[in-house]
């Protein structure tokens, strides 16, 4: 895991940004009356091609591997699980967007995780 | 005859490349690059040269021939080769048509440059003749994950990615020991995905 201040704050930052932006644009388009899978899968699909467009700004200062993968997934995350709840319930837009940023918070972590468990010398049979 | 197609890919990217990288990347791998390149030792090859952004990172006092096979990337590289306290100088060159005697450098390093060379093996094939029996390959390289989910949207993005520069799928790990390399050491720097390599010509 990278430990200077800089990329921990901007990470989170970003994830927390992108997974509001995401989920405000769901909220946007899904209501009461959308099918729930239907919902759930369109908007994924959408939260990640607005994760792999909101990652860049924020790339220019946080290089764009350690942006970009977890952009996408905080989109698809964010996308799939407001687009869940909009679907079955009234949903206002400040939750919309706490839920947001709660997502884009909970896949920085998750990435944070994976980061230490993957980062260091691996095994000389490893390939990738 | 270098490869056109990627020549012009990188022409066009040159203008714009420090504004995307610099920055960002750079600074962030900068730790990890400047361990990796701590061991240049001998008669060096390097390669992609780029606009030079590396070079801040090299060890004063080497010896260091780097190709690109962009003319308008070494052109732009030109004040930051001149800054360089040591020898260095820089070649157009496709790395599929290196021109040097067979075992001509002591070491070769690479940064994020499998990535975009179009065929690998054959790149890697070409870096394991010019180097000196025993020579040693160092290479800091994005590559493709093993893992899922990761692997499954390195893949996504390569559709995007390739169209304006690198592929983000690359298996370079294997590429480099298929190409008859000795893997030394693997480091993952960011995931499986941000790495360096270390092997060594058998």
């Amino acid at each position: 895991m990278d430990r200077r201040k800089f990329y921990v704050v901007g990470d989170l930052v970003a994830n927390v940004t992108i997974g509001v932006i995401v989920a405000l644009a769901t909220w946007l388009i899904v209501g009461p009356n959308w099918n729930m899978w239907l919902s759930m899968i369109s908007m994924m699909a959408l939260g990640m091609v607005l994760g792999l467009v909101l990652f860049f700004p924020f790339s220019i200062k946080l290089g764009a591997h350690e942006t970009m993968i977890p952009a996408m997934y905080t989109g698809m995350w964010a996308g799939m699980f407001v687009g869940m709840i909009a679907a079955m319930m009234p949903l206002t837009m400040r939750h919309a967007a706490e839920l947001g940023a709660m997502v884009g918070g909970a896949e920085i972590l998750f990435i944070w995780i994976v980061n230490t468990l993957l980062r260091g010398i691996s095994r000389e049979t490893g390939e990738g | 005859m270098a490869d056109l197609l990627t020549q012009a890919k990188w022409d066009k990217l040159a203008p714009r490349f420090d504004g995307m990288t610099s920055q960002g990347a750079e600074k962030r791998w900068e730790p990890a690059k400047r361990d990796l390149f701590s061991h240049m030792r001998g008669k060096v090859l390097f390669l992609a040269l780029g606009t030079g952004l590396d070079i801040q990172h090299f060890p004063p006092g080497q010896d260091i021939l780097a190709i690109d096979i962009s003319p308008k990337m070494v052109e732009l590289a030109q004040p930051r080769l001149a800054a360089y306290e040591g020898d260095i100088s820089a070649r157009v060159m496709d790395v599929h048509e290196m021109d040097f005697a067979p075992e001509s450098f002591d070491q070769v390093f690479t940064s994020c440059t499998f990535c975009s060379v179009p065929n690998p093996v054959d790149g890697l094939k070409v870096l394991n003749r010019v180097l000196k029996p025993g020579g040693q390959l160092f290479m800091f390289e994005h590559t493709g994950s093993r893992f899922y989910p990761f692997r499954q949207m390195m893949d996504l993005m390569t559709l995007i990615s390739r169209r304006i520069g690198p592929d983000m799928n690359r298996h370079t790990v294997r590429n480099v020991r298929e190409a008859g390399f000795r893997i030394i050491e693997v480091k993952n720097v960011y995931l499986d995905v941000v790495k360096t390599i270390r092997a060594e010509r058998h």
